[in-house]
């Protein structure tokens, strides 16, 4: 009972801080950047819709290593499982 | 104003995920802090990141959990004795009772992990988290066994069909507060 | 393990084909449309997954998907370096379409490998007695 009465002010007093938090915060990102890909996603690379732009275009490099991040974890887990049959 | 009422909505279900008493729950809570995160992130003008949020977090990562707990389930036995035993091993080798009772945990997925107490049933059943409680007198053998969980069923039915020769007594106990099943 | 529900094997076989609809949209709409590479092969993996519900006792070929994951990212590389990096100047909108559109569905089968991979390694050869 005591812990339960503990948890429910723990979470009082994270909506409280959810509340302050998000009051009166800014949610938009950098007007230059933001403005720029706006005007220039278009003619640069053609495409319509602005993430997809970004990254595969912009920031090509990123794709690169989230792929490569994704393929070294498969590593990973296959070296770390428990029953190795095959290689 | 409805972004605020979904937020509120994830601490309180990431907390409810921290204080629940199945690990099972907590996954299901889980995915559904991740269904209500997509929609906030939806509300917020990101669709994108939306559509992978809730495909990973509530639809991957769910699965990838009830398989890897149907895996790991660590099934913890208590086995006191009345007369002192001496040599563990020995004790294993001479009843069949508890071996077979291995195996049979062993080929339903499960960890069986015997724990020999040399104190009366009564402080192990009213202090430790168990799963299985096994009294071994003289004559008779005694099991505890918590009344919601559904392996138990499984555990008496092998027993009562297999081991109908020895003195068993099934007894089925309440859930305690801290009892991890 | 080895009871599975005749429901769910049913309902799941039906739902296969939309599934797989749905990814390939992902996929190939990425450029137009909100989603794209990695959603659209996360989508392609739960089809994978839900076979896993359907058939829990038989493993699919890893090797030919580890072998894949491979080959598809080696192309992940070289298709910007070949594309993008050789010149500043722009391109024709027809090769940026292409591009698009080809990397998105590189991606897309990359991602979707390597989730099965992960999962099927999970589920078969952790922890089996």
């Amino acid at each position: 009972m005591k812990r339960r009465i503990i948890t429910m002010i723990f979470t009082l007093m994270l909506t409280a801080l959810v509340f302050y938090v998000n009051f009166d915060a800014y949610l938009a990102a950098d007007p230059l950047i933001a403005d720029f890909y706006i005007e220039h996603f278009k003619p640069d690379t053609y495409a319509q819709n602005a993430v997809a732009a970004i990254y595969l275009n912009y920031r090509v490099f990123d794709s690169i290593f989230e792929t490569l991040i994704l393929l070294v974890s498969v590593t990973a887990v296959i070296n770390l499982s428990w029953r190795r049959t095959d290689d | 104003m409805i972004e605020d009422i979904f937020l509120i909505t994830l601490v309180i279900l990431a907390i409810i995920a921290l204080n629940t008493k199945k690990l099972r729950r907590a996954v299901v809570y889980l995915g559904v802090f991740s269904l209500v995160s997509s929609f906030v992130y939806l509300l917020y003008g990101a669709p994108d990141v939306a559509i992978a949020e809730a495909i990973i977090g509530s639809t991957i990562t769910t699965v990838l959990y009830l398989v890897a707990l149907r895996k790991y389930k660590v099934f913890s036995i208590y086995y006191t004795n009345d007369s002192n035993f001496q040599d563990i091993r020995l004790l294993k080798s001479e009843s069949p009772f508890l071996y077979n009772l291995e195996t049979f945990l062993v080929k339903r997925e499960m960890e069986p992990q015997i724990i020999y107490s040399r104190e009366p049933i009564e402080t192990v059943l009213a202090q430790e988290k168990f799963d299985l409680a096994i009294h071994h007198t003289d004559q008779d053998i005694w099991i505890y066994g918590c009344a919601e969980d559904y392996q138990f069923d499984a555990v008496e039915d092998y027993l009562l069909t297999n081991h109908g020769d020895l003195n068993l007594h099934l007894m089925r106990c309440a859930e305690g507060e801290d009892n991890e099943a | 393990m080895t009871d599975h529900s005749e429901i769910i094997s049913r309902i799941t076989g039906l739902l296969y084909p939309f599934i797989l609809l749905f990814g390939f949209y992902l996929i190939l709409n990425g450029h137009a449309s909100p989603g794209g590479g990695f959603q659209g092969g996360a989508v392609l993996a739960s089809v994978f997954i839900t076979r896993y519900l359907v058939e829990p006792d038989r493993c699919i070929r890893l090797n030919t998907l580890k072998t894949a994951e491979k080959t598809l990212f080696v192309c992940i590389i070289l298709y910007p370096a070949l594309f993008l990096f050789v010149s500043p100047a722009n391109h024709s909108e027809l090769l940026n379409l292409i591009y698009l559109i080809v990397m998105n569905f590189l991606i897309g089968l990359k991602v979707c490998s390597g989730f099965t991979i992960i999962f099927f390694r999970f589920a078969f050869f952790e922890g089996g007695i």
